[in-house]
């Protein structure tokens, strides 16, 4: 009886500290310095003049991400003029996934005319301080003087593999929330994703 | 004489067209799913999420159709549940079933995810592979790629 309710305090501290991993709604987000594909590091500290920020965690690979290159494009148009730009960072070790390379990254980012900065999270130390599971994984940032916070963590939209069926625009929603200065409805979403790939 | 060639047409048709059915994928909701183990609560119930384009999927795959044919004539049922994009079913996930000999059933889920990623645990993200075990009560969710052996004991898990 006693092994059994150790190893299920051991079993609830594990999840808790699996939780415990990665930020939540509220938190304060990690700065970063990352190489984008121009060969420039650019850190979150860099945009501490936005209303806030976007963070993607994206990559080459994956058909889901690959489904929102598009919308990406029209979200930072958007959004980028308003003060929450975008910032692409691709998680993935490219030994796994060679299409995940920092060569084949400036390829499509040139190819799909990315607007934004498209960051290799190299030592993939990055992604787990942000607790991306998947890409894309989305985190929307707000700016008080250089300290961001997190607002929104989830998915773009209710419809990765169908940008016409779309119903919900839980991303772009809660930017609008952000700017008319309301509460966001919706902050946290949950969609389908690659796993981010992981050197093992 | 006219009406019975249109007769025949259209019984040709209709074979021609039920052929087509048979080698479809049915599309379902998580409320699909979720009223087959429901139903039926002496089988074991092994629910794998899975698309073409998954590679730490498509890797496990052989280990699925392995242990599925094996398990397949006891009280088991084995549901490969594809995320692929609905309009690549035809070009895409036919063919690769019919490439790959899968054996177990495939069926295409179209549900809000945000929905039914929850309904499946609060504590996954959706990230694929993920595979459930379900037998009445017990249910448990294993996220990520497994092996032959992990298969079979997840499975003697669920059952005990």
């Amino acid at each position: 009886m006693k092994t059994y309710v150790l190893t299920f305090v051991a079993i609830i501290g594990m999840a808790i500290a699996m939780q415990a991993q990665g930020l939540s709604v509220g938190d304060t987000a990690p700065d970063f310095k990352l190489k984008n594909i121009d060969g420039e590091m650019v850190s979150l500290s860099d945009y501490d003049d936005k209303e806030g920020a976007i963070i993607i965690f994206t990559c080459n690979h994956c058909p889901f991400s690959i489904a929102y290159e598009d919308r990406l494009n029209d979200l930072e148009a958007t959004y980028a003029a308003k003060g929450y730009p975008i910032i692409a960072i691709n998680p993935n070790d490219p030994e796994l996934y060679p299409e995940d390379s920092f060569d084949e990254m400036k390829v499509r980012a040139e190819e799909k005319g990315f607007k934004f900065p498209y960051l290799m999270d190299e030592k993939q130390d990055i992604y787990p301080q942000y607790g991306a599971t998947k890409t894309p994984h989305i985190y929307l940032l707000s700016n008080d003087g250089g300290d961001f916070t997190v607002e929104y963590i989830g998915a773009i939209d209710d419809s990765a593999r169908d940008a016409s069926s779309v119903e919900k625009t839980y991303l772009a929603d809660a930017i609008d929330s952000l700017i008319a200065g309301e509460d966001i409805a919706v902050t946290e979403t949950k969609a389908v994703g690659c796993s981010i790939k992981v050197k093992k | 004489m006219k009406m019975s060639k249109y007769l025949i047409l259209g019984l040709l048709i209709s074979t021609v067209s039920s052929i087509g059915l048979s080698q479809s994928i049915e599309t379902v909701t998580y409320d699909d799913l979720e009223a087959r183990w429901n139903s039926n609560s002496d089988t074991t119930y092994v629910i794998n999420y899975w698309a073409t384009w998954c590679g730490p999927c498509v890797e496990e795959l052989p280990e699925f159709i392995e242990v599925h044919n094996e398990m397949k004539d006891g009280p088991f049922k084995m549901i490969l549940v594809s995320l692929d994009f609905p309009r690549s079913l035809e070009s895409r996930v036919i063919p690769f079933i019919e490439e790959k000999g899968i054996t177990p059933e495939v069926v295409l889920l179209v549900d809000d995810p945000n929905v039914w990623i929850n309904r499946v645990s609060k504590e996954w993200d959706g990230n694929i592979p993920v595979t459930q075990f379900i037998k009445g009560d017990n249910y448990n969710l294993e996220v990520g790629q497994l092996g032959h052996k992990e298969l079979l004991e997840k499975i003697e898990l669920i059952n005990n």
